[in-house]
């Protein structure tokens, strides 16, 4: 590789940083095109390619435009859908928090919106008000608030260390996981049976409707998350030096938070708590591609999508008997997590 | 000609006070040196200046604009603030970092533009950066990652350059690269440049006016050869110095250690 | 030699006295009580798939008399006299249907869209997919009377038209894991032609999958039905949606039940009965189940001990007032401030001293576990 001498050198560096940025997001993208058209073609329910994309379009027998239509595409939709938020978020929270290992499972923020989401579902909170929205509605409202406790715990005059942010993470998550235990222990037969399916994180009941409640949220959050790249770049480079280039930090973080709280709120609401897909992908696009939040965001976005699109179809039709996709997730995480630790200890630690 | 006005400030934290009625004023062109112990209030000072702490009392004007009524980006237009430290955490590419200081002039929705790449350009060349614009500022020396912070901090295009011991941590010949560039800086642009610093040595040598710092307070205040005497010395910092006039590097500080009567002082203490 | 031999005896010595203390020690655990065995409490089981709103829960009601009470007071009662008691009547024998005969070979059936009742049109089913083993269990009861014999005897077993039919009937659903883990019903259908669903709640049960398999039910041109509860809020399971999707991959119907009481219990029987055209077999054996239960609670009448219960799941916890365990406790009129749905600490359960302690026949702890000692 050639020293950059001159202005012409500049520009060549230019160049060559937008055909890798392009080629990444293009190659992404694609990827997740292709990664949709399987996911379609993979079920329980047997039919082949050509029955499912007949289907969609309502052409075929009944039974086939059902599931293909109503059944299988809601749900696919759903889990890109909930991929890309929570990747969004993960990769915003990991920015804010100035740590890789920020990620809404890691932190509590999960934990959090599984209260809120509980209290709708066992006592009907907000139902009157927010109708079939009541459980995003709440889940966004403890969301925000468990960012925002474990952001004022683990904040000091001197920054945010990974191990006060870690504890705070683990000692809000811990209480409100109690609170939903809690919540679990008092409540009736059908709303125990429906948190614990919530608190393991599946797309199973998603359908057409399912896709409002995820879409409304999450595409507010993601373009939220959009529009503040620039200083998102700067905060995670510092949040003093950003104050220091004129960027009001203040109002990033409030933004920021209100925006993972969106995405996170969006997912929760209609799948439950799904682990660690916040934290595998953007550490893996920002290995390979570096920390740039312009090229990180559509990443994380298809990559997200795509990434999760893939865990549920194996969830359910990769093995004999179909489980909970929160659960392979957890299954991959943790064991990424601990790899994180172990061979990124200067970015973690620092 | 821009014009830099404190007044009167004082600042402190609940538990103490760090700041006390801190009153000058600084002109365009001119190094300005900030000296003092570690914990004096110094680089309290400096965040003052640029708003990043309000003071108690007291107001910072900028050709009689307050700094406190400025919106951040036009604070960021006004004065560059190198901080001591640099997080790598996620290490982004030279010519990223020093984008970023373009922040302030550009729009909310605006991206990179030609004349952006320019001045980051410029600003990579003035500071001999321009070799390691694709590089990862993780992969960057302690002496690099500062002139790339500056060449950052001159994209603002700010008037007043505030340098938070810039040459800390800093080998020797490094630390007397950096100080020429800062003097080429002010010179060639006509900037003011306030340094923060506890290197008396460099301080002598490369200030043209120099505040000495104590306590919070305002010790001693003037050009670089009226402050650094050996009584100042020996006040402020408690060490024994030799000042002198040297042909080939101007005023020279020759430290000789730890002042006496200090020492007699401290065995008193100790004793009762 | 001499230090070799000292060793030798003290460690020979040091050997009994440890074997010494352990057998005494022992027989000091034999002879003490602890945990609940101090209570000297009547120990009864009962079986979990009994405590479901099947024909099952007539012998469980029965078995938990005869253990806690001994001989019934007075065995030559009939439905009659049952009908004449307005108090058991009305509380225990009076139910809204949950299905009406249309008198043209179709059935008006009573379910639910998780909002309000629904009416659904059909015809006599074939086979059933259904996520509990309730509707296993009844329509077993059912099969069992059609060809008179005693449900889960040698000869229900040996009978092969029974078993057959019943077969054909129980298409598939409920894990078998979990039939063979609460019921008795195993052995009584042939495992490998059973659909596994994988899943033993609808809200488990992967939508495509049950799609498929309610298409691989009713391939053979059968007419095959999801019988689940719907006891789930509207918000858990879209309800009309999986209703729709039963229909798109060749089933009939969806039907949703809920069914938490005895009264409820007796709807169910009577739909499954019509609906699976076991029509005749309904009304004997209401009023036989009827009877024998009116025996329990006449019994009762004439008792004046209130027993105190502890009623402990296998998850350690005690059973819920609200499911049908709660209607048990309710009917045999126990004391049932230890049912809290909830963990109860030992030192509660010491201090309030329940003469009777219930556990289920499937748990798998051991004696001592579930004591406590």
């Amino acid at each position: 590789m050639s020293e950059i001498k001159d202005y012409e050198g500049i520009q060549e560096f230019r160049k060559k940083a937008r055909r890798k940025a392009v080629m990444a997001v293009g190659g992404t993208a694609l990827f997740f095109v292709v990664a949709f058209l399987l996911c379609m073609c993979f079920g329980n329910y047997v039919m082949s390619p050509s029955e499912v994309f007949n289907g969609i379009f309502g052409i075929g027998d009944a039974g086939i435009v059902q599931i293909a239509r109503n059944v299988r595409l809601p749900r696919v939709l759903c889990a890109a859908l909930v991929g890309a938020a929570l990747s969004v978020a993960g990769l915003t929270m990991q920015s804010l928090f100035k740590n890789p290992m920020a990620s809404p499972t890691v932190l509590g923020i999960s934990h959090g919106a599984s209260f809120g989401a509980s209290m709708a579902i066992s006592f009907g909170i907000g139902a009157g008000v927010f109708g079939t929205y009541s459980t995003s509605v709440m889940a966004f409202v403890f969301c925000f608030i468990t960012m925002a406790l474990v952001y004022a715990i683990a904040r000091t005059r001197y920054g945010i260390s990974t191990v006060t942010l870690l504890l705070s993470g683990v000692a809000v998550g811990a209480f409100f996981n109690g609170l939903v235990s809690l919540v679990q222990y008092v409540a009736d037969d059908d709303a125990l049976q429906e948190i614990v399916f919530w608190t393991m994180g599946s797309f199973n009941k998603c359908n057409w409707d399912s896709v409002p409640v995820a879409l409304i949220p999450i595409l507010l959050g993601i373009v939220m998350t959009v529009l503040i790249n620039r200083e998102l770049n700067m905060v995670s480079a510092g949040e003093e030096q950003a104050a220091n280039m004129g960027v009001n930090v203040r109002n990033i973080r409030i933004i920021a938070i209100v925006a993972t709280s969106l995405c996170v709120a969006g997912s929760v609401a209609v799948s439950g708590t799904i682990g660690f897909v916040g934290l595998i992908i953007p550490h893996v696009f920002r290995m390979l591609v570096g920390p740039n939040h312009r090229l990180l965001i559509p990443l994380c976005i298809f990559g997200g999508a795509a990434f999760l699109m893939i865990m549920d179809t194996i969830a359910k039709a990769g093995f004999e008997m179909s489980f909970p996709v929160g659960v392979l997730t957890s299954l991959l995480g943790a064991p990424f997590f601990i790899y994180i630790l172990k061979t990124r200890k200067k970015e973690v630690w620092e | 000609m821009v014009e830099l006005d404190i007044e009167d400030v004082c600042f402190s934290y609940p538990s103490r006070d760090i700041l006390k009625d801190v009153e000058f004023k600084a002109e365009q062109g001119e190094i300005l040196g900030i000296i003092g112990q570690n914990g004096c209030g110094k680089t309290t000072l400096l965040k003052c200046i640029n708003s990043t702490l309000s003071p108690k009392k007291g107001i910072v004007t900028v050709d009689g604009k307050a700094v406190e009524s400025m919106t951040k980006k036009e604070i960021a237009r006004n004065m560059g603030f190198v901080m001591q430290t640099t997080s790598t955490t996620f290490p982004f590419t030279v010519y990223e970092t020093v984008m970023m200081g373009r922040y302030s002039r550009q729009d909310a929705l605006d991206t990179e533009k030609e004349e952006d790449t320019r001045i980051v350009y410029q600003a990579l060349q003035d500071t001999g950066t321009l070799k390691f614009a694709d590089r990862d500022i993780d992969e960057l020396s302690g002496g690099e990652r500062r002139r790339v912070m500056i060449a950052r901090a001159l994209v603002q295009e700010p008037d007043i350059l505030l340098l938070d011991e810039p040459t800390l941590h800093l080998d020797i010949n490094h630390q007397f690269d950096l100080m020429d560039l800062i003097t080429k800086l002010s010179r060639e642009k006509g900037m003011l440049i306030v340094i923060v610093t506890h290197d008396l040595v460099l301080a002598a040598r490369y200030c043209d006016r120099v505040i000495a710092i104590e306590h919070g307070e305002i010790a001693a205040m003037g050009p670089t050869r009226d402050v650094l005497t050996t009584e100042n010395m020996r006040r402020i910092f408690d060490i024994e110095a030799e000042v002198n006039e040297d042909p080939r590097v101007g005023l020279n500080v020759t430290i000789l250690g730890k002042s006496k009567a200090d020492s007699e002082k401290d065995r008193q203490r100790a004793a009762s | 030699m001499n230090t070799k031999q000292i060793v030798a005896v003290v460690v020979v010595l040091v050997i009994i006295v440890a074997a010494a203390a352990v057998t005494l020690s022992m027989n000091d655990g034999d002879k003490k009580k602890e945990g609940l065995y101090t209570l000297d409490a009547n120990v009864v089981e009962v079986t979990m798939g009994g405590i479901t709103a099947s024909p099952k829960i007539v012998d469980s009601i029965e078995g938990l008399y005869s253990d806690i009470y001994g001989e019934l007071a007075d065995d030559t009662l009939t439905i009659e006299d049952a009908k004449a008691d307005t108090a058991f009547w009305e509380k225990y024998c009076t139910y809204e249907p949950m299905i009406t005969d249309n008198g043209d070979g179709t059935f008006t059936v009573i379910s639910t869209d998780g909002k309000g009742p629904v009416e659904v049109e059909l015809g006599v089913m074939d086979k059933m997919i259904s996520t509990s083993t309730i509707y296993l269990t009844t329509i077993y009861y059912l099969i069992c009377m059609k060809y008179d014999e005693t449900p889960y005897s040698e000869e229900a077993l040996a009978n092969k038209e029974l078993v057959a039919e019943y077969q054909k009937v129980v298409a598939g659903g409920t894990t078998l894991d979990y039939i063979s883990s609460n019921t008795e019903l195993i052995d009584y259908f042939d495992a490998d032609g059973y659909i596994d669903g994988g899943a033993n709640t609808l809200s488990n049960y992967e939508t495509e999958t049950l799609a498929q398999n309610i298409e691989d039910a009713s391939s053979d041109g059968s007419k095959v039905v999801l019988i689940a509860s719907g006891g789930m809020r509207a918000s858990s399971v879209d309800l009309p949606f999986i209703d729709r999707t039963v229909r798109a991959a060749g089933g009939q119907s969806g039907i949703f039940l809920s069914v938490t009481d005895i009264p409820q219990a007796f709807a169910s029987i009577e739909l499954l009965g019509y609906l699976f055209g076991y029509g005749e077999y309904v009304e004997p054996m209401i009023q036989d189940l009827q009877e024998r239960l009116y025996k329990v609670y006449y019994s009762l009448q004439n008792t004046d001990v209130t027993h105190k219960i502890y009623w402990e799941t296998y998850d350690g916890t005690s059973v819920k007032l609200s499911g049908m365990s709660g209607e048990i406790v309710d009917f045999f009129g126990w004391d049932d401030s230890l049912v809290t749905g909830g963990e109860v600490d030992t030192e509660t359960i010491l201090m309030e001293k329940p003469d009777i302690l219930i556990f289920y026949t499937n748990d798998q702890r051991s004696d001592d576990e579930k004591m406590r000692a």
